[in-house]
């Protein structure tokens, strides 16, 4: 997606000119095709005609109208969106720190492996997910054909973080690959030196506060607010907590207070490029869950291109950019705005 | 070089985690590979049936998937190349010297990868619906981006696309070839001749993977395709109907193939570069 060599900050050169005259085709472009949609995007949704095709007037109603009642929606955004970026950062940031410092001369391939099931169409990977998910499908089918045990997973918030996650794991491992690639070696050594070893204790009881917390997130959200007391949902919990503390309790020193610390870009880039399409996405939800499931997308792509209440959906869009915006500057507070496009 | 120096064993747990995670990532395609051999004996090719060569023995059997896959390789070439064209004159500029505004560029480069898809693709919909309803923009843009069709869809890939060529260029000129741009200077050369013996190879591996990128987006493209093409069979927008009412076997052919050829592709440009892919 990018190239992985070290790329510091453009040099200042002086008697360079910066090239406006070459640049202003693509600035006029950008502004009319992202700027004025977005800001037309916020006027739209104070519009006072629903069904109108371009905004009229004033009102507040359209958010009043929409937002509680989709309320759902947006928490299933947040909370489904959430639960797949951590799980895409589980899943990424050990195979990121493993092809960085364990890859050698298998780098390269590694690292493409990771991105090559993103050449088929996006459709299509996730009809490969309904397959693999279904009741009589290639799993679940000949498992219940061995021991009877019948397993419904397509159709379940769990099929839609599966394949959200799935979705978004190149988006994290690509920024933290980068990030861990920059981290000064010789600082590795000097701590190897230094006898560095485990987190231990404080490492187990960190991972373990860490794992319970997203374990409940994850039993919340795979259960449901009151499915959530019952065995199942509190021993996965329990275990979710114990794993989180045998990862802290034996994760390296090297990796938790060196690599870690020293790779912030990548995890605030990893982190705006994962949860924002996330939060938007609505394509998994309605090919893998429920009618319970339905994320903001859904209602949006639905308003605007089903019902033709652009004002409506406008407002819930709105809600949406700003959900993110917010997100994003919160982000980028942790880090200088031009470093973002080095890491990415 | 650290997996030697290291005195905390950790090497196996992430070669145990990474191999793993490549079982997750493959599934699907391996998946779709082994369905695409499949007879399911009904119209959804979700359940194992038998083995068959049916489906690869007439890929385009299927009517309109022929149509809608030429739709959308079309649309994008045609976004691929304009995001080349457009993208790299900003993404020299950003990587060669700091400039005032260079912080706002950068920002707007940004905006595509930050905002949820389904906004943007909301957004270009009703800006291309206003250019058919408001007079003034009527009158710019001659009605031609509505009804939707081939130019909407294209300008919002090319939008898309575009971040990825800026920031490909841009990283391929920061902290090269400004030496040689001074030495060239003083013997006195043009700007042109600059640009075009030492910037030019510099950047066009940075081009030439941002277009292939932008080409890889706009088939792969869903939601945008979805907001803007209308009433034009795009592969994603016309599978997204007919998978309510069957699903042959076809389209496993048709995602085999086009891995194995995007494959090909980007072994071809790491080949024709000389970098690593991806």
């Amino acid at each position: 997606m990018t190239s992985t060599q070290d790329a510091g900050q453009p040099a200042r050169s002086p008697g360079v000119r910066a090239g406006w005259p070459e640049m202003l085709p693509t600035l006029v472009w950008l502004a009319a095709l992202l700027i004025v949609p977005l800001v037309y995007i916020l006027r739209m949704s104070f519009s006072d005609d629903p069904f109108a095709l371009t905004a009229t007037g004033w009102s507040l109603a359209n958010y009043a109208d929409s937002i509680p009642f989709y309320w759902d929606n947006l928490l299933n955004s947040v909370l489904i969106g959430l639960s797949s970026t951590i799980l895409a950062f589980a899943i990424a940031m050990p195979v990121a720190y493993g092809i960085s410092f364990y890859g050698g001369r298998w780098k390269a391939v590694l690292l493409f492996a990771f991105f090559a099931p993103f050449l088929t169409s996006y459709l299509i990977r996730i009809v490969a997910w309904q397959t693999l998910l279904g009741a009589n499908g290639p799993l679940f089918g000949s498992l219940q054909q061995a021991t009877g045990i019948e397993v419904r997973v397509l159709g379940t918030p769990f099929a839609v973080v599966a394949g959200l996650t799935y979705q978004l794991v190149p988006f994290v491992l690509l920024p933290l690959y980068t990030a861990f690639n920059r981290v000064d070696r010789t600082l590795c050594a000097a701590a190897d030196d230094l006898y560095s070893g485990r987190c231990g204790r404080s490492g187990a009881i960190l991972g373990a506060a860490g794992g319970f917390a997203i374990g409940l997130l994850l039993a919340f959200v795979f259960f449901g607010g009151r499915g959530i007391a019952a065995p199942g949902p509190l021993l996965f919990v329990l275990a979710s907590a114990l794993l989180g503390g045998a990862i802290g309790g034996t994760m390296t020193e090297r990796f938790a207070l060196i690599v870690f610390p020293l790779s912030r870009n990548g995890f605030v880039a990893a982190a705006v490029l994962s949860f924002i399409p996330a939060l938007g996405d609505y394509v998994n939800a309605a090919l893998l869950g429920n009618v319970r499931t339905q994320m903001l997308g859904n209602v949006i792509q639905a308003k605007f291109l089903v019902e033709l209440d652009y004002a409506g959906a406008a407002a819930l869009s709105a809600t949406l950019l700003v959900a993110a915006m917010l997100l994003l500057t919160l982000l980028l507070r942790l880090i200088r705005g031009t470093e973002l496009l080095d890491v990415v | 070089m650290s997996s030697s120096t290291t005195t905390v064993r950790e090497g196996w747990a992430v070669r145990l985690v990474i191999a793993l995670a490549l079982v997750f990532m493959f599934a699907p395609v391996v998946t779709m590979i082994v369905f695409s051999f499949n007879d399911p004996g009904g119209r959804f090719n979700y359940e194992l049936g038998t083995f068959s060569l049916k489906a690869w023995r007439s890929p385009f059997a299927v009517p309109q998937l022929g149509a809608a896959l030429g739709n959308s390789l079309i649309v994008a070439a045609v976004s691929a190349v304009l995001a080349a064209l457009l993208g790299t004159p900003v993404g020299f500029a950003l990587g060669r010297r700091k400039f005032v505004g260079g912080g706002a560029v950068s920002g707007l480069t940004f905006i595509p990868l930050a905002t949820p898809e389904v906004v943007l693709g909301a957004g270009m919909l009703i800006l291309f619906v206003a250019t058919a309803t408001i007079p003034f923009l009527k009158t710019i843009t001659g009605g031609l981006f509505y009804p939707l069709g081939f130019p909407s869809v294209i300008v919002a890939h090319t939008t898309l696309g575009l971040s990825f060529v800026i920031i490909n260029v841009r990283s391929r000129v920061i902290g090269a070839g400004v030496t040689l741009e001074q030495a060239a200077r003083d013997l006195s050369a043009s700007g042109f001749t600059v640009f075009r013996t030492i910037w030019l190879p510099i950047i066009l591996p940075g081009i030439l993977s941002g277009a292939l990128l932008t080409f890889a987006i706009s088939l792969d493209d869903f939601v945008l395709t979805n907001f803007t093409a209308g009433g034009t069979t795009m592969f994603p927008t016309w599978l997204y109907g007919l998978m309510r009412r069957e699903l042959p076997p076809q389209i496993a052919v048709v995602g085999t193939l086009i891995f194995f050829v995007s494959l090909g592709l980007v072994a071809l440009s790491a080949k024709i570069s000389g970098r690593q892919p991806a």
